[in-house]
């Protein structure tokens, strides 16, 4: 039309948009200005198109706007220009009761095809329980007639559900993938410039601090999914309307004294995400227990990790950023702070293990990894123990540490819980009460079998590979450690035994510590079947630990002391029997003695020590005469003397020998060390 | 020129003999065409053999898909388990014959055996290391995880009272006596009765508002009303 004056001032209020972001009045006056549509429809899509806010956006702004829109004189598109302009800057709208207000003027929007699914994420944001009424829930379920099982409508309706379940009672999907998609794309490029400028207005107003805004990383900020929004302490908090209201906002919460005083009215903010930095925003949602408040964390932190990871194109090799490590090692923090894991992040990781590639950002997925809850034993292969198979197998020798020290922790998690929650005598447990799952004592026992027996198949197969390195022998044996002890540490009625290819490098290791990390081991197993076979007889308890299993612990218990006391090793009987015509060839004296005591590679150096320091003398080292009479004593003390505690346990407990007796009695486990 | 008579010569033999491999005698030796074509018939012969078996081993054992799928794990357990075991044998006979050359080095006096007994004594130093570091950090963990089950415990506590809590307040919300009970019943039913017709009005109100298209924002008046719209409870005041 050329009105020349109207092209200059808009020119200028583009330019300032553009760069540094318009003020809150400027926002007023400008969204007024174009929504009444007094300069026609174009100016209006080009004022939506600068339109960034500098700080923050006053809610009369969008009430105002709204009110325009039910003029009903805007063109579709710009309508659906002005909604995805609201959701983008939502965060940044200074309250929203009085959006609230007018949420059934917005709910009248639903009906608008065009507009739906815009409308359907705004509601998600603004929805209490109050706004929860049944002639809406049924206008939603005539739309889903009409539109289908759309995901907006879903979204929608399940958070409905959680406020109210007795008012929507139609079945919902408890897994809801994705989400509401992400409208910043007209104002991508602008965001990013501009935030990049403004990194040091944002901070001022945080109260309860989180990860500051990193501005450095302009070129992987596409979406700021990934940021965690920080808890706004709302400029004009002050407003009256809000202590008619005696609500309490998270946000102003400084101290624990204080959130245990207003336990009862606090509101949660609008962005979920930003609870996650703080502990006594977490702390109050573990009290509370509030589903929807879970449900709506769910679904935003389901949304960030699917939009990072899975769905994002990868531009350049992302995913290594600071900003997700920050946002990783954020979620992990509040895992273990609240003890438990996050629903969205269990479906997420199955997902990821699919497409990882075992390098990028480990220690934290597998940190998050183990806070997985009990998988039942119906899916866990399929789910769990399948992809991490596919990744061991060609992976390098840190993976595989890695790996085996994720489930170590994950077994130990699984314990903690069922100690503290099982009831006694009960068979039935419900787990957290996020997850719709109830698993029976069986069930659960089940699950730990699985996952002991995995990491089994997975040692053996990995001391293979890497030819029975010492460093994942050393976590493999911490693996055992934990589950020799399931019985008298965690109150769990089930014993495991190592597998064979486990146990037979650890015996044959070539340093004494895995050794004796072994004897150890050794020990707890036969406490702890000790302790297992005494209940059942007193009690009569339910379980009931297999005869396998003792005849499992039977043959390692003789199999150790032949080896290391009996110099019986390679003799027919003996799990490793080999042929003594082979042996010959080997053309090793007395090869069935190769692994005593004073022969087995890992305390051979002890013996040779020990050889020295009695005769210092003696030019030709003969290691029997460590044997004889009172050396033997004497070097049974110097070796247990370093350290090797299990060592001294295993002999004590097991090898019935009196210490300067001359009778050399042979026997099954006790008796002298043979000449032999 | 003449190799190639020779060849061509023999194929003629051939071709009179029907490309049938003649009988040689004993003392002969077989020129190599002939060699092929007997081996020609062998080969047939065999493949012949073979078709006829399969043919005849059809019949007897259909083996289905299912079937050889159920009997796959112990099959691949029975093939790990050997795996396992040839491994442990080869690594007890490697590690005893290896370590007993390195013994009877270290028994010996010459330069090699000391620096050997050298890195022998360093390596049983750094294991004393090892051993006091892993028994330390074994104690750690099991405090570790003592400090999270006491932490778990609380926070199951934690729910518990506050599940105790929740109830109270449903509870405590009449403390008045039996009597009281009728009439609060009664004020409760007006009470929802008002409410909903103040609702389906505010809903006839609202949806009037949309209907006339007008912007109720500009109407002081008319925005009172419309930012009410959405209000059921009483304001305190």
């Amino acid at each position: 039309m050329g009105n020349d004056v109207l092209e200059r001032n808009l020119v200028l209020v583009e330019r300032m948009g553009l760069t540094r972001g318009l003020p809150p009045e400027v926002i007023s006056t400008m969204l007024d200005y174009a929504m009444s549509l007094r300069m026609g429809g174009a100016p209006c899509v080009r004022v939506l198109k600068f339109l960034i806010p500098a700080t923050v956006v006053p809610q009369e702004a969008i009430v105002r706007a709204v009110a325009w829109l039910c003029v009903g004189k805007i063109a579709i598109s710009t309508q659906v220009l002005f909604l995805k302009w609201v959701l983008t800057f939502f965060d940044m709208i200074d309250s929203k009761d009085h959006l609230r207000s007018i949420y059934g003027f917005i709910f009248n929007f639903v009906t608008e095809e065009h507009l739906c699914p815009y409308i359907c994420h705004l509601l998600y944001l603004l929805t209490r329980k109050e706004c929860v009424r049944p002639f809406r829930v049924r206008k939603l379920l005539d739309l889903q007639a009409k539109l289908g099982r759309q995901p907006f409508l879903l979204h929608l309706l399940s958070l409905y559900k959680v406020f109210c379940p007795e008012l929507v009672t139609t079945a919902l999907p408890s897994k809801l993938r994705g989400g509401f998609k992400n409208h910043v794309t007209p104002w991508k490029g602008v965001l990013n410039a501009i935030q990049k400028r403004n990194t040091g207005q944002v901070t001022s107003d945080i109260r309860l601090t989180i990860g500051v805004k990193d501005g450095s990383n302009s070129r992987k900020r596409k979406c700021n999914h990934l940021q965690l929004p920080s808890l706004n302490s709302a400029v004009q908090r002050n407003l009256s309307s809000t202590n008619s209201r005696k609500v309490f906002p998270l946000e102003q919460l400084h101290s624990f004294p204080e959130l245990l005083d207003n336990l009862h009215r606090i509101e949660l903010p609008s962005q979920m995400g930003s609870l996650l930095g703080s502990s006594l925003a977490l702390c109050y949602l573990d009290y509370v227990q509030d589903d929807s408040a879970f449900l709506r964390l769910n679904f935003w932190l389901g949304h960030a990790l699917h939009e990072e990871f899975l769905f994002c194109s990868r531009e350049g090799g992302s995913g290594c950023s600071s900003e997700t490590l920050h946002f990783l090692n954020r979620l992990i923090s509040t895992q273990n702070f609240l003890q438990e894991g996050f629903f969205s992040t269990e479906s997420f990781l199955y997902k990821f293990l699919n497409v990882w590639d075992g390098s990028l950002l480990r220690p934290q997925i597998l940190g998050l990894l183990s806070h997985i809850p009990v998988v039942p034993s119906s899916c866990i292969h399929q789910l769990l123990f399948e992809p991490l198979m596919q990744l061991f197998f060609s992976s390098t020798l840190f993976f595989k540490c890695s790996v085996i020290e994720c489930l170590n922790d994950m077994l130990l998690k699984w314990l903690t819980w069922h100690s503290v929650y099982s009831v006694e005598d009960g068979l039935d447990i419900s787990l957290n009460s996020h997850t719709p799952m109830n698993m029976t004592l069986s069930g659960f026992m089940d699950s730990v079998m699985e996952l002991v027996l995995f990491v089994g198949r997975l040692a053996t197969v990995g001391l293979q590979l890497e030819g029975c390195s010492s460093l994942l022998l050393s976590f493999v044996l911490d693996f055992y450690e934990t589950v020799c002890d399931m019985f008298l540490k965690f109150e769990l009625p089930l014993v495991v035994m190592p597998p064979v290819g486990v146990f037979y490098p650890a015996l044959f290791a070539t340093d004494p510590v895995s050794v004796d990390r072994l004897c150890f081991i050794m020990c707890r197993y036969k406490q702890n079947l000790t302790a297992a076979k005494f209940q059942q007889q007193e009690a009569k308890h339910v379980f009931h630990i297999s005869s396998q299993t003792y005849r499992e612990f039977n043959r390692y218990q003789l199999l150790m002391v032949s080896t290391l006391w009996n110099s019986r090793l390679f003799q027919p009987g003996m799990a490793v029997e080999v042929d003594h015509n082979l042996l010959a060839l080997s053309k090793v004296p007395e090869p069935s003695a190769s692994f005593t005591l004073i022969r087995h590679p890992a305390f051979v150096g002890y013996a040779l020590d020990f050889h020295l320091k009695c005769w210092p003398e003696r030019k030709d080292m003969d290691l029997k005469s460590v044997k004889a009479g009172k050396h033997w004593e004497w070097y049974l003390e110097f070796l247990f003397s370093h350290g090797y505690l299990g060592l001294q346990q295993f002999v004590q407990s097991n090898i019935n020998w009196h210490p300067g007796s001359g009778t050399k009695s042979q026997g099954q486990g006790d008796g002298q060390p043979t000449n032999g | 020129m003449d190799r190639l008579e020779d060849l061509a010569s023999s194929l003629e033999t051939l071709a009179f003999h029907g490309f049938q491999t003649p009988t040689v005698g004993n003392g002969e030796k077989e020129s190599p065409a002939i060699e092929i074509l007997r081996i020609k018939e062998q080969m047939s012969n065999q493949c012949f053999e073979m078709i006829v078996k399969l043919q005849s081993g059809e019949s007897k054992r259909s083996c289905s898909a299912s079937d050889a799928e159920k009997d796959l794990p112990d099959y691949v357990n029975t093939l790990e388990e050997a795996e396992i075991t040839h491994f442990n044998k080869t690594l007890a006979l490697h590690r005893m014959q290896v370590w007993h050359v390195i013994s009877e080095k270290l028994k010996q006096r010459d330069p090699e055996a000391e620096a050997m007994r050298k890195l022998t004594n360093h390596s049983l130093d750094l294991c004393l290391k090892i051993k006091t570091l892993q028994q330390e950090s074994f104690e750690l963990q099991d405090q570790i995880t003592a400090l999270q089950k006491q932490r778990l415990d609380l926070k199951r506590l934690t729910h518990e009272k506050m599940k105790e809590m929740e109830e109270l307040k449903t509870k405590g919300e009449h403390p008045v006596a039996e009597e009281y009970r009728n009439v609060l019943q009664k004020a409760q039913s007006y009470l929802e009765k008002y409410q909903k017709m103040v609702a389906i009005e505010q809903n006839v109100l609202r949806g009037i508002i949309i209907a006339s298209k007008v912007n109720w924002r500009e109407d002081p008046k008319l925005r009172e009303i419309a930012m009410t719209l959405e209000d059921i409870t009483i304001p305190d005041d």
